[in-house]
């Protein structure tokens, strides 16, 4: 396109032909004073603000007026001065003027314009009360104070013509002109897509988000996409959910390996910190993020990531060993062997995995699966031995570069309740372990036997369904209560274990075994309890009188946490609990005692998540590169997508889309074997669950207006 | 200014009915008539015509209703000004223009609404006060009931006299409520009406007016 050349206040300068003279200026760095106008929109004209004098004719709004060539314009005179204030006036009539109890004070255009045009509100004008402004006002997501509203039609603009989704619109009742929906339906019976594109232009405080929706402690950009800022690793979710609704699993998978070399296992096992904060939980569930992973994972046919995602660079010379072959230190290792470095992971199991092969039970996380994700980072070139356990980390460190200790917390805890028997209690690690390598349990869980599980999060629930599969009778008991969403284990994990037979005492408290007349253990005196927390003397419970229950057992599992299996004969300064810790601060960190060797994972934080762990190989593998000489980089692009298409339109009935149920295994079928339980979604379901995606990041498409203080 | 709406003056006075006001009708209600019923009809997107032609009747309004003061003529000249510059559509600059010729051909009366409490046509609220024709009272309590707060005194048979000079009678359908159409306006001179209510027909021209005193003191 030609350039034009014009004048604007006597400054010379060059614009596209074809421009607006205010957007030339506004190019230009010269400020126009605009309100209903923003880059993404078609102009309107509405607001007057951006009026100019041309070659000395009469006023023009410059939004709405095309460059051409020596033009001279004017952008300050006593004219267009009162037209501007008269505007300010007309809008200030029907505005409220309780500025500091908006929550747009300080970030509001319209506040910014009047302290600009040095404006003061003309007590003459008459105060505009409308009776619209309370049509509406509560919707799922959206907060609309329409009282707020000067009615500049730029959200009305950005859902028509930007969006297509065309709810909203300048509507008329009573002589009076607002923003509203056909017939003033609520916003999710209009076909609203809840995009938050008329908040995102919305120059006032009309249009917010429902507090509690993004959070403020991240930059926006971060922020407005809940689901990746949460998740630990980042993955860009809402484009493999784009890909997915349009039928590239490839393309998804690719997507979800661009930060994580585990997209079945995760679909399987992932805690979704990602579905909790997703933005459609403010509308009618959050998508089910972690389904459509799995379903991706198993429909990507042609792996057309494949290639490039196991090409290395050039190899640096440099040795790294990796300690565990956990999803931490697997992670790690790839990331290590891509940047060109020399990697040999050591795992002490016969299989990689960590608790993803010996912790979490076949039915959950199916090992052929796992198996699969773990040959191909083997095919990045890393030796990986298996079957070998380190005892001293400091020789090893003498052959290699650095070692990344990546053990994870693989010991459980025995909690030592009154009357217990050793013979009869194990920790669920060491019972699960068993299960999966398919030995004796110690002591044997077997037809029959009566278990009980102490712990209410989800390894509690693995020991329970797997003792269930075993034959056994199952009853879990907890501290925590599942009424008062305290359990950490996930809801379908308790709702299907209930399906099973196993019992749930959540919410109670002991007060010791009952023993037979040899000191054999025959149950646990429970209570209910109303609360509990953690003084400085430990437990303490406010019991519920008259709730004692009498559980019988012939085992107990403890499921109440883990630690590290780590002493001081392994050659890292550690401290009580059996964490290695970095001298320099004190700290379980990245560093360690010992020069070279660094830590990364549960070993750190203590159990934690599959995800958390393989956000933590990342940032290891990157900081121990950088270390041996590299960039430090380990950004992976293996899918090429262009940008989303902003034009989403209408879909009626969009709020309603109902939540896609996976397909698991019926009960009488999964509670005997260790068939897999998730049985996922059909391609169907996949796209009905896809199509709920809120798609988040086309918010961020919209450019933000800058305000005069900016020129 | 590019106008940024087509729609056209259609509903619209004729000037001539503005320069030449029939007969009763005041200038400063026919402008806030005018006004009210434009902006009604025009598309909201431009900020004059939508938030401007706002004050172009809620200004009248408020002189009619006796909350206007003499700077209002200036400020709603301006604003007609701003208007017609802003040129937005043909239906808010033709009702500007309007307005802004009321204001000039008949200033007097739009500014003896301000000073004076004074509409020719007695239109505004203001302006002038309601009574009970006490010659054509008949006592039958219709008004008694239709008035708000205890507005209006009488029992029957008695002549009704209005005690509260009440907004709210002018603008409702107050007036009507008198089968005998004995409710009528007045403007700055009163006539003589009884302070309380007295029986039918004991309130005549002269005399009666002196008996209804004399019967109060006694």
């Amino acid at each position: 396109m030609g350039k034009v050349t014009l004048w604007i206040d006597n400054v010379q300068i060059e614009a596209e032909e074809g421009q607006s003279v205010l957007n030339a200026a506004l190019d230009a760095g010269i400020y126009i004073p605009h309100i209903c106008s923003h880059p993404d929109l078609e102009p309107q004209g509405g607001c007057k603000l951006c009026v100019v004098e041309i070659d000395g004719a009469d006023p023009v709004t410059s939004c709405t007026t095309t460059v051409a060539e020596g033009m001279h314009v004017v952008t300050k005179t006593e004219q267009l001065d009162r037209l501007r204030r008269g505007s300010m006036n007309f809008m200030f009539a029907g505005h409220p003027g309780d500025c500091g109890g908006c929550r747009s004070f300080g970030n509001c255009e319209l506040q910014a314009l009047f302290q600009y045009l040095n404006a003061s509100v003309n007590p003459s004008m008459r105060h505009v009360t409308k009776k619209t402004t309370k049509i509406n006002t509560v919707n799922p997501l959206i907060d609309r104070e329409m009282e707020r509203c000067i009615q500049c039609g730029r959200c009305v603009r950005m859902c028509r013509d930007v969006r297509g989704v065309k709810v909203l619109d300048y509507q008329k009742k009573d002589g009076e002109t607002y923003i509203g929906t056909l017939n003033d339906l609520p916003l999710d019976a209009s076909g609203c897509r809840f995009c938050g594109a008329c908040i995102e232009v919305c120059p006032t405080g009309a249009l917010q988000d429902r507090e509690g929706t993004f959070r403020k402690d991240l930059v926006k950009e971060e922020a407005l996409i809940p689901c990746s800022a949460e998740c630990p690793a980042h993955i860009n979710i809402p484009q493999y959910i784009s890909q997915i609704a349009k039928g590239d699993y490839d393309g998804a998978v690719a997507t979800i390996r661009e930060k994580v070399p585990f997209p079945t296992a995760l679909g399987y096992v992932c805690t979704s910190y990602c579905q909790k904060k997703c933005k459609r939980n403010g509308l009618n569930g959050a998508v089910d993020i972690k389904g459509l992973k799995l379903f991706a994972a198993h429909h990507d046919k042609t792996q057309s990531w494949h290639d490039q995602y196991v090409k290395t660079a050039p190899a640096t010379g440099k040795k790294v060993a990796v300690v565990g072959g956990g999803p931490c230190g697997l992670t790690a290792a790839y990331y290590l062997a891509k940047k060109g470095h020399d990697v040999t992971l050591i795992e002490r199991y016969p299989t990689c995995g960590g608790m993803l092969s010996y912790g979490i039970p076949a039915y959950r996380m199916p090992r052929d699966e796992l198996q699969k994700e773990v040959d191909v980072i083997a095919e990045t070139g890393v030796k990986i031995i298996t079957g070998q356990t380190v005892t001293d980390v400091k020789a090893l460190k003498a052959d290699y570069d650095a070692v990344l200790v990546a053990v994870g917390a693989s010991e459980g805890k025995i909690i030592p309740v009154e009357n217990h028997n050793p013979a009869q209690e194990a920790t669920a690690l060491d019972v699960l372990r068993d299960i999966s390598m398919g030995t004796k349990t110690t002591p044997e869980i077997g037809p029959g036997t009566k278990v009980l599980v102490y712990g209410g999060g989800n390894v509690a629930y693995d020991v329970a369904r797997s003792a269930v599969r075993l034959g056994a009778e199952v009853s879990v008991v907890c501290l925590e209560s599942r009424e008062k969403g305290q359990m950490t284990a996930d809801d379908e994990e308790i709702d299907q274990a209930a399906e099973e037979g196993v019992k749930l005492y959540s919410g109670y408290s002991n007060s010791g075994f009952s023993t037979d007349e040899n000191g054999k253990v025959t149950g646990l005196n429970c209570f209910a309890i109303s609360d509990f927390r953690f003084g400085p003397s430990g437990l303490e419970v406010d019991k519920v009188e008259g709730s004692e229950v009498f559980v019988p057992c012939d085992v107990v599992v403890y499921a109440s946490g883990q630690k590290t299996n780590l002493t001081a004969e392994f050659g890292l300064e550690i401290n009580r609990p059996g964490y290695p810790v970095d001298p320099e601060t004190g700290k379980s960190g990245f560093k360690t005692s010992v020069e070279g060797v660094y830590t990364a994972g549960d070993v750190i934080t203590g159990t934690k998540s599959v995800i958390s762990a393989i956000a933590g190989g990342r940032e290891a593998a990157a900081q121990i590169d950088a270390i041996l000489g590299g960039d430090g980089n380990i950004d992976e692009k293996l899918v090429e997508v262009p940008a989303a298409d902003p034009y989403i339109g209408r879909i009626e009935g969009f709020a309603e889309l109902p939540r896609q149920k996976e397909n698991i295994t019926p009960c009488a079928e999964r509670k005997c074997s260790f068939v897999k339980v998730d049985n996922n979604f059909t391609e169907e379901q996949a796209q009905a669950e896809a199509a709920r995606c809120l798609k988040c990041p086309l918010r961020l498409q919209i450019h933000r207006t800058k305000l005069w203080t900016e020129y | 200014m590019k106008k940024i709406c087509e729609i056209t003056a259609e509903g619209l006075p004729a000037i001539e009915e503005v320069t030449n006001l029939a007969e009763g009708v005041c200038p400063v209600c026919q402008a806030a008539r005018i006004a009210r019923k434009a902006h009604g009809a025009i598309c909201g997107h431009g900020t004059f015509c939508r938030d401007g032609m706002y004050q172009l009747y809620l200004i009248p309004e408020d002189i009619s209703n006796g909350r206007g003061s003499v700077e209002d003529l200036d400020l709603l000249k301006d604003i007609c000004d701003l208007i017609i510059k802003a040129n937005e559509c043909e239906l808010s600059v033709r009702t500007a223009e309007l307005i802004k010729t009321s204001l000039e051909t008949h200033y007097d009366e739009w500014y003896d609404h301000l000073t004076r409490k004074r509409c020719k046509a007695m239109e505004c609220p203001a302006c002038y006060t309601l009574y009970i024709d006490p010659a054509l009272c008949n006592g039958c309590g219709k008004c008694l009931g239709a008035a708000p707060e205890n507005a209006v005194a009488g029992g029957e048979g008695m002549i009704h006299v209005i005690k509260k000079d009440l907004l709210a009678m002018k603008t409702g359908e107050f007036a009507a409520v008198c089968p005998v159409g004995a409710i009528k306006k007045a403007g700055l001179i009163k006539p003589p009406v009884p302070t309380d209510p007295v029986p039918v027909g004991s309130f005549g021209a002269g005399a009666g007016a002196g008996g209804g005193r004399r019967r109060r003191r006694g």
